[in-house]
């Protein structure tokens, strides 16, 4: 009896992921397919094979600039992450070490911060960029990745390093360590698995973020991927294939990491970095 | 190699009095073990030695240098941890060298020093392996070579053997007794295990809440316990203690009654303490190991027979007379031959007592008289 119920759950459970994949996936095979058709199936028959293996439309979204937007991209990727990692893995190990309630209060009011929805200030902090002359540069765009990726991973690193062991800390007092040097001699190396989450989880998000670069950025020079492959839309109104090869380009590297990283990528969100 | 000085510590954990004004000399080369029950303040005065608490009150002294407020990589002291605290993602020799890398040493004086504390303690097959591919044993080899690799004036341990087996156990005792000889270092030594305290100890030091209850040499406090904490405290099983009235306590005696027992007249050896006058309530106290054979005999009705091979214990219930306090259960008390003895719970059995084996603590409880030695 419990063995069949047991059955009879998982077969629900299966069953609804197997659902929810296929309509994550749809969309994504459909993408790489169109790639290769050329513009005149495309309207002649959308939802239909390719007649073959056609390399043009990739031709084409490259001819627009797909290189230059994905090196923007990877440049403000990995300089937000950098600056991600390095605050919020100081910041929550502070916090976890002060003494007294005082860092926990604050670690309270990261979280809250948190809640704040990216849409919300998402006027203010094109003033304050506009303000500030930063408009159509990247830093306009780390600024503010930054400080959206902070407070979430100051949260996955407090419970990282809340759970670290105060033994090799004391030892590495002992040893002559100062504050400083402990963290980075002894707490940095053996965080790597916090680190490699946080870093994943945080370059999908800025990879992906629309809105933001939309709004700063309307050089091309500047562009990251996601407003990159709008322009695909302004200049060849109907070249939906190029369009598809270009979104394919971009969600390549990612897909990349992915599959690479997914160990710390489902830890990242499942277990907060451990 | 150094002497360590410790006077009037305080440590407060918010309104929580970990330490309550501790005074303690310490004498180079000496081999001080720290015994209490949990939760005693053991781990707070080594750690305040080692400056990883900080005091409140008071002043820590190594050599003739005052180092309360010093950090802890600059007062010559070394600890070992219970639980290692070696860093995993160094080799055992990077662990062992860290300190002294820290400290700006050149690599190979650096390499020269791992070299010979990995000697002393060989565990040189081993330099170049992650501590995570090591035992048990070998890890608290490493990390008692990462203390020696940075001769320090002072050695502090927190239990560092109470993670191993017990086979093991005892050669690490045995191991660092030698290195303790070796070196000629002053070690401050917390542990739960009586033997080690008493094996390993030049002077045993008794903590309960905070305080200092008696500081000496393991068999003056074995055999001369001020008080009745450190006498119940010392030697396992607990000493039998049976509640008393004072019949007479004159011309430097003191004679106790018991109910059931002929009365025990003892020498008054502290004369400091409360007046003691005819009608007080005493508490007499007789080692498990004193019992067997004596003066007079009493039944006892055994409940639990336990044949460590070496020794047997008794626990039983004495027919005329009743315990109080003790491992035993309530009005029970314990009985150590040394040697096999043929007995089986529910058997009654006839058990020989000395009259001169009893200890006598006050109301306060305070030693008034030490048993005669046996
Ligand atoms: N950081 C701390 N904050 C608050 N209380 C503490 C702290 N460290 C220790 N204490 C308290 O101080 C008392 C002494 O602790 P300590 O660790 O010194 O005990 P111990 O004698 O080493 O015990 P054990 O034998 O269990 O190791 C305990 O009651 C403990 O709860
Ligand atoms: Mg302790």
């Amino acid at each position: 009896m419990e063995q069949r119920r047991f059955k009879a759950t998982s077969l629900v459970l299966y069953g609804f992921t197997g659902l929810w994949s296929l309509m994550v996936l749809i969309p994504i095979a459909y993408m790489i397919m169109a790639a290769f058709k050329t513009k005149r199936s495309m309207f002649i028959d959308p939802i239909g094979w390719p007649d073959a293996l056609n390399w043009e439309s990739f031709e084409r979204a490259w001819g627009v600039g797909v290189g230059g937007f994905m090196i923007n991209s990877v440049l403000v990727t990995f300089l937000s992450v950098v600056v991600i990692v390095i605050f919020s893995g100081m910041a929550a190990y502070a916090l976890t070490r002060m003494p007294g309630r005082s860092g926990q209060i604050i670690y309270l009011l990261i979280v809250a911060g948190f809640a704040i929805p990216v849409q919300a200030v998402l006027v203010p902090v094109f003033q304050i960029m506009s303000g500030a002359g930063f408009l159509n540069s990247r830093l306009a765009l780390v600024l503010p990745y930054a400080a959206y990726g902070i407070p979430f991973t100051v949260i996955l690193f407090y419970a990282f390093f809340l759970d670290f062991p105060r033994e090799l800390e004391e030892a590495a007092r002992l040893d002559g360590c100062t504050r400083f040097q402990t963290f980075l001699r002894v707490i940095l190396p053996l965080s790597g698995p916090a680190i490699a989450s946080a870093a994943i989880f945080q370059s999908v998000f800025i990879w992906n973020e629309f809105i933001l670069a939309l709004l700063i950025l309307t050089k091309p020079a500047f562009k990251t991927l996601p407003v990159g492959i709008l322009e695909l839309q302004g200049e060849f109104t109907s070249d939906w294939p190029a369009v598809m090869a270009g979104l394919t380009l971009a969600t390549l590297p990612l897909l990349l990491i992915f599959v690479l990283a997914q160990k710390y990528f489902v830890r990242s969100l499942a277990g907060l970095g451990k | 190699m150094s002497t360590v000085e410790i006077s009037g510590l305080v440590k407060n954990f918010g309104a929580f009095q970990a330490l309550k004004s501790i005074d303690l000399s310490i004498g180079d080369g000496e081999f001080v073990v720290m015994v209490g029950p949990s939760g005693c303040g053991k781990s707070t005065l080594l750690r305040a030695i080692a400056g990883l608490e900080m005091p409140d009150d008071g002043m820590i002294m190594v050599g003739d240098r005052d180092v309360t407020f010093e950090e802890p990589a600059d007062r010559g002291v070394a600890m070992v941890f219970q639980n290692y605290a070696l860093y995993p993602h160094m080799t055992v020799a990077g662990n062992m060298g860290f300190g002294l890398k820290m400290a700006g040493i050149a690599k190979d004086a650096i390499a020269d020093a791992v070299q010979r504390a990995s000697d002393i303690l060989s565990i040189g097959d081993h330099l170049h392996k992650q501590p995570k591919a090591l035992s048990g044993g070998q890890k608290q080899r490493v990390a008692i070579g990462r203390a020696i690799t940075r001769q320090p004036k002072v050695f502090l341990f927190d239990e560092p053997l109470s993670n191993l087996d017990a086979a093991l156990r005892t050669r690490m005792r045995v191991e660092l007794g030698r290195l303790h000889n070796e070196l000629n270092a002053t070690m401050i030594y917390v542990t739960h295990d009586q033997t080690e305290a008493m094996t390993m100890a030049d002077r045993i030091v008794v903590l309960s809440s905070g305080a200092i209850e008696q500081v000496g040499s393991p068999r003056d406090l074995y055999n001369r316990p001020g008080n009745l904490f450190v006498a119940g405290f010392l030697g396992s099983p607990k000493m039998n203690v049976l509640q008393a009235t004072l019949v007479s306590a004159t011309d430097g005696e003191l004679t106790a009654s018991v109910a059931g027992l002929p009365d025990i007249t003892r020498p008054l050896d502290v004369t400091e303490g409360r007046e003691l006058a005819v009608g007080d309530k005493v508490l007499l106290g007789i080692r498990p190991e004193a019992l067997g054979e004596g003066d007079i005999s009493f039944n006892l009705k055994a409940r639990v027979v336990e044949n460590l091979g070496r020794e047997t214990l008794i626990y039983g219930t004495p027919e005329n007379f009743r315990s109080c306090d003790g491992d035993a259960e309530d009005g029970d008390i314990v009985v150590q031959y040394p040697r096999q003895y043929d007995a089986a719970a529910g058997q009654t059995l006839t058990v020989g007592m000395p009259l001169d084996a009893f200890y006598i603590f006050d109301s306060d409880g305070r030693t008034r008289s030490f048993a005669a030695a046996h």
